[in-house]
């Protein structure tokens, strides 16, 4: 019992003694901690010659962007939908914010990225692309929906309908995707048709649409079986062959199988080409973006769920090299951009997210290194 | 705060003040941590009393305790998760009696499933789970203990209306060690909320205010305890079935009107106790726990692709206790083996094989000066995947062990002064604990979540220290609790979308968790009693991927408070309470866009005693009084001022 007197007796100063310290040490701990969360900043960008690109975690989305060269990355300058795509016209962007947010909104580089408008396409549409047309008239996609939409872009307002709901599968909608307005006054809209009724992700079901619509008359004016099914890349537009090329998997990802291929759609002709086809690159493909007449560039993916870059001639259909590879599930590449004499992809590796910057002469990276744009980027495009 | 809102949270105090001179016995306020035995350690939340007797659930109850938070995806009735200590849902175990609830597929535990009156008590395990309850968690536990039957008869009969356009009717029977209780309970849930069409960072000129749809749910359950003394053996039977069915209205942008989730548990509980000798007791179990869920999506509007998505568990298991107990020592040891078989779409998915073996120790040295608790637990599983997909993923058998391990020091150094009114107590503690992935995350859904492989376990070192006391002088009793811990997490599971149509389980996560908790409580005599808890919560990532690392976890509020007063006298009694929210992150990059705002929700109410020693009365209660209608999960709106009304009658001594 002695050593618990000497306890009692020694806590009753000692406490005493401590108590300014405490007070010292909880103020302290007051001015420290108890600020609440701090609000992230936004950087300051310039308006013009950047690659804008969306980064998203699919929970969270921004617009961030960055040099040419790298040299300079902006991060998170815009919050937007977390799914959502980019386009780029007359030096202003356009963001597709997709299914949960289903609307168009317009961002004004020149005034610091101002949002002008934010319009709204219709509840559970999933809009998920645009095409201009005109000086004031776009097309927009809805892939939940059976009715093309033609909005002024300028004016934020939507002008018109077109319903395709004659072109449905089984399910009742067509899933309309990705756009292209040629100068030759036409519009070609890919219909994807797929089974959504089916388990678990949504496989083809049948043929693949790709349709010729009139924008001004609002009429479908052809309609074209596309060879293979599911083309899910974006309807990409090559001058020198004066085609369209699309990645066309078919059955992929879960439900992996080498039935796909890049498909290849001559506008003068009318007729379709298979450039090549999943069973000659034994992986499937999920983009391909023209160079040259000589040289192509493919993003593929393995029943491993590892994706490559690849480079690859269209003539002789030979894998010049493999650019990259992504690891065993850790991410994928999502999007490919042209600008040349460099090829930029998103990489949304999860370890190292950013953009990766490759010479299409050299087929070589330029830094080794992803540009972090804070989130894994998603979507690419250029603002000259 | 305005001049109103504190005069609503004082109101209590006043007329209990007025009220004083013929009031008659003492509000009791018990310490929490002061047990001799395996729950010694857990924060002990009486559901008898009026602060908790007024919430609407269990959710509510926990909502309103320093160590927890709980995330609400809609009103009372529909889906609320749980984090404790700013862990995720899934790391915090729920148990029923020492029977653990959680869906071994994932997901952690809908808590809007539980009533509040069934309940006598809650177990809070704020850092693991103890030794008694099987099964291994990272965050801890919750226990739900029933009232316990007593000789007495006793009638309940439970009756509530609230103006979300529902209430419940319960009704209940206590004879000769036996307690039957069944309820039913639903709800419309119909309530205004502001659509902004999608457009949520410009265009207000198409914003509207709804009303929300396929929110409402209906559920029913039964529960019944019978206990038996034959000679030297206690007998208790348990037996629990409750179904719900509830519409799944999804966020606002892709809102559903058609999709039903069903659910159904059943549960059999049997225990026998048996002393052994004067200083020890030995006690076997057997339980068996089936659960049901099926989702209804009749015109595909979740996108899954399934019209109907079924998911059948069911677990069984035996356990073990031995006992020994004197002035001493406390010491335990249990054995416990579980087997769980899930079935998807009538379809064998996989076993689960786990076993707990452990022992732990509650030894006062020196009388009451010191106490040290050890707890050692071995927690082994055996995962069996019955799937074959498709041809592209390999389903490996899993295989491992979780070890738990807690050392618990405390010192009363107020014993010294042998003061009978003082229990004080200063701790340190240190935790280690941890969990196995969910079935889902090792094996995936079947559609965009795949097989991850080689998950390991998600594992949690916590210290902590702090006080805990309780004081009498005069008519005044208080008790004090205050907290420090600081929790590192390993190894903790983050989704990633691996291709354009798949997502997988990583082991990308690192979290550093510190915070403070303190909760104070003071009463004077019947008349009016005043409490009030605050948590201090840094919450950050720190693990492998570089756009979440420094960042806040989302749903941890640096800040959160709550203050409840209650005071009056045998007729009449108000209460009124406050839950302070901080600003608070939704989303793991920390977007600005996703900042939930500081917030205080008020309500009060009073409690009308139509007949003495509380036989029978009429409560009527407000929530949410100032509208506040700042959501906690961004796409899921909250229901504004909501008034309910309930009335309680007990017949006794039939």
């Amino acid at each position: 019992m002695k050593l618990f007197h000497f306890i009692k007796i020694y806590s009753y100063f000692k406490t005493r003694d401590y108590i300014p310290p405490l007070f010292v040490l909880f103020f302290l701990f007051l001015c420290t901690h108890c600020a609440d969360l701090p609000l992230p900043k936004k950087p300051n960008v310039p308006p013009n010659n950047l690659i804008v690109a969306i980064t998203t975690d699919f929970v969270t989305g921004f617009v961030s962007a960055m040099a040419p060269d790298g040299s300079r990355l902006y991060q998170d300058i815009l919050p937007v939908h977390s799914d959502a795509v980019l386009r780029e016209h007359e030096g202003e962007l356009y963001v597709i914010n997709r299914l949960g947010a289903d609307n168009l909104t317009r961002i004004k580089p020149t005034a610091g990225y101002l949002r002008e408008y934010e319009l709204s396409l219709g509840r559970r549409s999933n809009p998920h692309d645009i095409a201009f047309v005109s000086s004031d008239l776009a097309a927009i996609s809805l892939y939940d929906a059976t009715d093309l939409l033609f909005v002024n872009y300028r004016q934020g307002k939507i002008v018109g309908r077109l319903s395709l709901a004659a072109y449905s599968d089984a399910d009742g909608l067509p899933e309309m995707s990705s756009l292209y307005y040629h100068s030759n006054g036409f519009l070609y809209v890919v219909l994807q048709r797929l089974n959504r009724h089916g388990a678990g992700i949504w496989p083809p079901s049948g043929d693949s649409l790709l349709l010729k619509i009139n924008p001004f008359s609002r009429s479908v004016v052809d309609s074209f079986t596309i060879p293979l099914s599911n083309p899910i890349s974006r309807l990409r537009y090559h001058d020198f062959r004066d085609s369209l090329i699309m990645a066309a998997p078919a059955f992929f990802g879960v439900n992996y199988q080498l039935d796909g291929g890049v498909v290849e759609f001559n506008l003068t002709t009318e007729a379709f080409s298979v450039l090549i086809s999943e069973t000659e690159l034994g992986e499937e493909v999920t983009d391909c973006l023209l160079v040259s007449s000589s040289l192509g560039f493919l993003l593929t993916q393995n029943n491993s769920f590892i994706t490559r870059i690849k480079a690859f001639d269209p003539v002789t259909k030979n894998i010049l090299a493999t650019l990259a590879s992504s690891q065993n599930m850790s991410g994928f590449f999502a999007d490919m951009l042209l600008h040349s004499p460099k090829l930029y992809v998103a990489d949304r590796n999860y370890h190292r997210p950013g953009v990766r910057i490759f010479d299409i002469n050299t087929l070589e990276e330029e830094t080794g290194t992803p540009h972090y744009l804070g989130l894994p980027p998603f979507n690419l495009d250029m603002l000259p | 705060m305005s001049v109103v809102n504190w005069f609503c949270l004082l109101s209590p105090v006043l007329i209990a003040l007025g009220g004083s001179l013929c009031a008659e016995n003492e509000i009791i306020v018990t310490s929490k941590k002061t047990q001799h035995g395996p729950d010694a350690l857990a924060v002990k939340v009486n559901l008898e009393s009026v602060e908790n007797t007024t919430a609407a659930n269990i959710a509510e109850v926990l909502a309103r305790q320093s160590s927890v938070y709980v995330n609400r995806f809609g009103p009372p009735g529909t889906h609320s998760s749980l984090y404790l200590r700013g862990q995720n849902p899934e790391n915090a175990g729920v148990y029923l009696e020492g029977i653990p609830l959680n869906d071994i597929y994932g997901g952690g535990f809908n808590l809007e499933n539980l009533p509040v009156f069934l309940f006598q008590e809650l177990e809070l395990y704020p850092t693991a789970s103890p030794l008694h309850l099987p099964g291994s968690f990272a965050a801890g536990a919750i226990h739900l203990r029933l009232r316990e039957p007593s000789p007495q008869k006793k009638i309940w009969l439970n009756s509530a209306l609230h103006t979300l356009g529902g209430g419940l009717m319960g009704a209940g029977v206590q004879l000769n060690g036996q307690f039957h209780y069944a309820e039913i309970a639903g709800s419309e849930n119909r309530y205004r909320y502001q659509d902004n069409a999608g457009t949520a960072f410009l265009n207000k000129q198409d914003d509207t205010w709804q009303t929300r749809q396929n929110e409402d749910f209906f559920q029913g359950g039964y529960t019944g305890y019978y206990q038996k003394t034959i000679h030297s053996h206690k007998i208790s039977i348990l037996g629990d079935v409750f179904a719900k069915e509830r519409g799944l209205p999804g966020p606002i942008g892709v809102s559903s009107e058609h999709a039903r989730l069903h659910n159904q548990r059943g549960l059999l509980n049997i225990i026998h106790l048996t002393p052994l000798g004067d200083n020890m007791v030995l006690q076997n179990q057997l339980f068996s726990l089936v659960q049901n869920q099926s989702l209804f999506d009749p015109q595909y509007e979740l996108a899954t692709g399934l019209k109907e998505n079924q998911r059948l568990t069911f677990s069984g298991g035996a356990a073990s206790s031995w006992q020994y107990f004197s002035n001493f020592i406390f010491w335990r040891n249990d054995l416990s083996f579980r087997l769980n078989q899930i079935w998807q779409n009538k379809e064998s998915f996989a076993n689960r094989i786990e076993t707990d073996l452990g022992s732990a120790m509650d030894i006062r040295p020196w009388k009451d000066y010191f106490r040290l608790l050890l707890s050692a637990k071995a927690h082994v599983l055996q995962d069996i995947p019955q799937i074959e997909r498709n041809n592209l993923i390999n389903f490996e058998k899993i295989f491992g062990i979780q070890e738990n391990l807690s050392a618990h020091l405390g010192f009363f150094p107020f014993s010294l002064w042998d003061n009978p009114n003082t229990k004080f107590e200063i701790f340190a503690a240190v935790y280690r604990s941890g969990r196995f992935p969910t079935l889902a995350e090792n094996y995936g859904d079947g559609a965009t979540l795949l097989p991850a492989g080689n998950l390991k376990r998600e594992q949690s070192l916590t210290n902590s220290a702090g006080l805990q006391g309780e004081f009498t002088c005069g008519f005044l009793s208080c008790a004090l609790v205050a907290n420090y811990f600081l929790t590192a997490s390993e190894n903790m599971i983050i989704f990633i979308a691996n291709s354009q149509q798949t997502m997988v389980a990583v082991n990308a996560g690192l979290v550093q968790l510190e915070g403070i908790e303190s909760d104070l409580r003071i009463a004077y005599r019947r008349y009016v009693s005043f409490n009030l808890r605050y948590q201090y919560l840094e919450a950050r990532e720190w693990g492998q991927l570089p756009y979440y690392y420094g960042k806040y976890l989302p749903y941890r509020p640096r800040h959160k408070a709550y203050a409840f007063s209650e005071g009056g006298n045998r007729f009449l009694r108000l209460f009124a309470g406050l839950d302070y929210m901080g600003r608070n992150f939704r989303d793991r990059y920390n977007s600005y866009y996703f900042f939930l705002q500081e917030r205080i929700r008020f309500f009060g109410g009073l409690i009308w005693f139509l007949e003495g020693n509380n036989r029978q009365q009429l409560s009527y209660t407000m929530r949410n009084i100032t509208n506040e209608v700042q959501t906690d999960v961004l796409g899921y709106p909250l229901p504004g001022r909501v008034h309910e009304i309930r009335y309680q009658r007990i017949w006794e001594g039939l």
